[in-house]
């Protein structure tokens, strides 16, 4: 499989500060990269200079086997990108914010009615955008990321602080232009999402990636498996036991358990993504 | 960068400056502001004769003359006095004569006197002042006698047609009307920064060479037409139109530049305003060489807006031509592309 996007040792700093370090990765045709990372890890500089924002100080970035820094304006027609926060032209009408881009991307026939039923906004396309609320601003701004039916899809912290619905919606917008062959640059700190949503998963600590794989691969490499039991004690009060898993006593700790306490639940457990970067990089991811 | 992009951003543009109602409300009423004063300033010149006088004359002869028709005599203890409020603008002109006056004409020696007119003093008065010369000598020997006259004209000399007050105030209004579009535009590029919006067209094939020719034309084309129609309600274009356009046009490209160092150096509209409104004053100062005829310095040329109104005004006023005026084009045009290259440059700086 063909990659999307190749980055090789970029580097950006902001006078002395080392925003992005030297990092390097590939994403294949047709795959969702989560790109984790606390606030001020790196993850929006990275997003700035493979999407032609930002000129790399150092390394490069290829798109599409393009050079984004040689090629930008003929790349910049095959990506789309949502930003994080909403820059949206608030006196123009959610249509009118949607035709305009449609022109800079000369879309031929666009069809703004579905495109905006698509995001669920049916019916408000000829308010303003000021009037949207944070979710329909936000659901707007994936809107004009998709009138070009991207090849690259870049998603910055897509569905930041919205409600459940309106991130659902979203999500679901993320996973059709997925089938629908389009590779998804995913940037967020929420690692539910991540976990949920990508094929692999990148942190990004300090300018540099710090690990990149798979959920599943990630969970094994670093975190553990174990199962939690609820039991009754003998004055009736629950107290949970944890068996770890993948050990050679498990399985008589398990028939232990079983057959000399009260069981009242049994739960198994995973570790998480943060949990995980907490392990790697010794802080939180927000 | 193809025009499809440059026609659908100065769409943008357009709609959205329609839709800032203060800037909508500001240029609308502006516009017909300017206007409405031209029209309401009158359109007939003051036929009184504001006469500087610098003499040691018997008492009695004043009076007389101010007795005629049209005659107000200053009376200045020296010559220097008598230029400065010519100079000032208080006064169109003024004679100095020699303290030994009275007794040379009487004695019927040839005598020597001053004349001073202000640059912008009409041939008429110069008439009257040399006729005023003659009735105070005739006055005074009951006889005509024989004085030379020496004339000095005190700033650029611009004897022709009266000039009524409006008429000099236009191209102050034209220049007013082109700065204030200045704002709005530097509005437009400043809201565009600050809502982030510009980072959206970024990252479509729309280029930053793009975004300045699309915002230059926006603004050049607003201010410009602005101008026009201004001009063309009061009878501005009536004489050298085409020299009038072009220096509209090439005021309208300034406003532009300018809108691009106002919208870098501000963070929102307040600051654009703040800006803006000191580009305004420092850019109107040369305007005021036009009302106030002889109060320009030569310093003031060093102002960019100085060869804008000076060539609107002797372009629509005096009816200079082209080969009048060529330098102060080439002085604009080069003015304007040293504005449009370093806002370009601070812009982009700005983005990042």
């Amino acid at each position: 499989m063909e990659h999307a996007i190749i980055a090789e040792e970029l580097v950006y700093s902001y006078g002395k500060q080392k925003a992005v370090d030297g990092i390097s990765f590939q994403i294949s045709q047709g795959e969702i990269l989560g790109f984790l990372g606390p606030n001020g890890a790196g993850k929006s500089t990275t997003v700035n200079m493979l999407t032609g924002l930002l000129k790399p100080q150092g390394g490069r970035a290829v798109l599409l086997g393009r050079d984004i820094s040689k090629d930008v304006d003929s790349i910049q027609k095959y990506i789309g990108v949502c930003f994080e926060g909403a820059n949206l032209y608030e006196q123009m009408t959610g249509e009118e914010n949607l035709k305009l881009f449609a022109r800079l991307f000369d879309v031929k026939n666009f069809d703004v009615k579905a495109l905006i039923a698509r995001v669920g906004l049916e019916g408000r396309g000829k308010d303003r955008a000021g009037s949207y609320s944070k979710g329909m601003k936000q659901r707007l701004m994936v809107a004009r990321s998709l009138i070009n039916r991207p090849e690259i899809l870049f998603l910055d912290e897509p569905t930041d602080g919205l409600d459940p619905a309106s991130a659902e919606s979203i999500r679901r917008v993320i996973q059709e232009e997925r089938d629908r062959g389009a590779t998804v640059f995913l940037t967020t700190h929420d690692m539910m999402e991540a976990d949920k949503l990508s094929d692999r998963v990148a942190f990004i600590n300090q300018g540099k990636i710090v690990a990149l794989d798979t959920s599943h691969n990630l969970k094994q490499q670093y975190g553990k498996r174990a199962l939690n039991i609820e039991v009754l004690d003998a004055e009736g009060k629950l107290q949970t036991r944890e068996i770890i898993l993948d050990t050679p006593d498990t399985p008589s700790q398990v028939r232990e358990i079983m057959a000399s306490e009260k069981v009242v639940t049994i739960h198994s457990e995973e570790a998480t993504l943060e949990d995980i970067f907490i392990r790697i990089t010794g802080r939180g991811l927000s | 960068m193809n025009a499809r992009i440059i026609g659908a951003l100065i769409q943008k543009d357009l709609a959205l400056a329609m839709r800032n109602r203060f800037f909508a409300v500001v240029l609308v009423l502006g516009l017909v502001a300017y206007t409405a004063v031209y029209l309401f300033m009158p359109s007939q010149v003051d036929e009184d004769i504001d006469f500087g006088l610098v003499a040691q004359l018997p008492s009695g002869i004043i009076e007389q003359l101010e007795s005629g028709e049209g005659l107000r005599v200053h009376m200045f203890d020296s010559a220097d006095g008598l230029k400065t409020a010519i100079e000032g603008g208080e006064i169109m002109g003024g004679l100095s004569l020699p303290d030994d006056f009275i007794t040379d004409i009487t004695s019927g020696v040839p005598v020597s006197a001053s004349l001073y007119y202000s640059s912008a003093t009409p041939e008429e008065y110069r008439s009257a002042l040399n006729l005023m010369l003659s009735e105070i000598a005739y006055t005074i020997a009951g006889k005509p006698l024989n004085v030379v006259v020496n004339t000095t004209v005190l700033g650029r000399d611009t004897s022709g047609s009266p000039i009524a007050p409006r008429d000099t105030l236009m191209p102050l209004f034209a220049v007013f009307i082109i700065l204030t579009e200045m704002m709005s535009l530097a509005s437009l590029l400043s809201e565009e920064i600050e809502t982030r919006t510009i980072r959206a067209l970024m990252v479509t094939p729309m280029n930053i060479r793009g975004l300045f020719l699309a915002k230059g034309i926006t603004g050049t084309g607003m201010a410009f037409f602005q101008a026009v129609v201004f001009m063309a309600i009061v009878g501005g274009l009536g004489t050298q139109t085409g020299l009038v356009l072009l220096t509209l046009l090439l005021g309208a490209v300034m406003a532009a530049g300018i809108g691009f160092l106002v919208a870098a150096a501000g963070r929102d509209l307040m600051s654009v305003m703040a800006w803006g409104v000191l580009f305004m004053l420092v850019f109107s100062v040369p305007a005021f060489g036009v009302i106030f005829p002889g109060s320009i310095s030569g310093w003031v040329q060093a102002i960019p807006s100085f060869y804008l109104v000076d060539t609107l005004n002797q372009a629509v006023n005096y009816g200079s031509s082209w080969g009048d005026l060529w330098t102060n084009l080439v002085w604009l045009a080069g003015f304007n592309a040293a504005f449009i290259i370093l806002g370009m440059w601070i812009v982009r700086r700005k983005l990042g």
